[in-house]
């Protein structure tokens, strides 16, 4: 199942009912798995650089909190 | 990745930037390369980053120009030599070239046995991944 970021209302209906996750996990998982490795990517470098966590900064900032 | 390839030096991308390619949802801040060659021939991989603007942060280490740092390993805890992961690893496409990232079952085996603090919380999101992979697949 080839998926992008857009069609995870599709994959969470797919994982809705599985056990041992919140709500809020769900979703999370239902968008990690939808995107595509660049989708990915983007999620995680921009969620880092809102806190200034990205680069040769992002490292001194990571090691010392 | 064009770089090392134009050096024909092999790598595979590891570690937990491999995971989020894969869907793991982690956070995480460097790019990790295994890359197929001694550990003490670490020079040619840093001047190859140098030839695309990257600058040097250790001696395994680059930041390259948008920020992005790179970790470079020559040896893998854990796991098989460089070829057998090769073999196993996934071809994904990610910024526009089709790379080998290591499978996510290699990832948590690896992290298994080093068992760092870190570890215990990445494998359970690597667990937790490739359950709901299968569900997502059916």
């Amino acid at each position: 199942m080839k998926t992008s970021l857009k069609d995870w209302p599709k994959v969470y209906q797919k994982i809705k009912r599985v056990r041992g996750l919140d709500e809020h996990e769900k979703v999370l998982f239902a968008r990690s798995l939808a995107a595509t490795p660049d989708e990915r990517w983007r999620m995680n470098e921009t969620f880092l650089r809102s806190f200034g966590l990205w680069g040769r900064s992002g490292l001194k900032k990571f090691a010392s909190s | 990745m064009g770089a090392l390839r134009a050096e024909k030096i092999r790598f595979q991308l590891i570690g937990m930037s491999a995971a989020v390619l894969q869907g793991v949802p982690v956070t995480t801040i460097d790019v990790d390369f295994w890359l197929d060659l001694p550990a003490r021939q670490y020079m040619r991989a840093i001047n190859v980053a140098r030839s695309v603007g990257a600058k040097m942060v250790r001696n395994t280490i680059v930041e390259l120009t948008d920020g992005t740092l790179v970790n470079f390993i020559f040896e893998v805890t854990g796991l098989k030599s460089f070829a057998v992961e090769f073999h196993k690893a996934r071809k994904l496409n990610f910024h526009g070239q089709t790379i080998p990232v290591m499978s996510l079952e290699s990832i948590r085996k690896s992290k298994t046995v080093v068992m760092r603090p870190k570890d215990e919380a990445h494998i359970h999101y690597i667990d937790e991944t490739l359950r709901l992979l299968r569900k997502k697949e059916k």
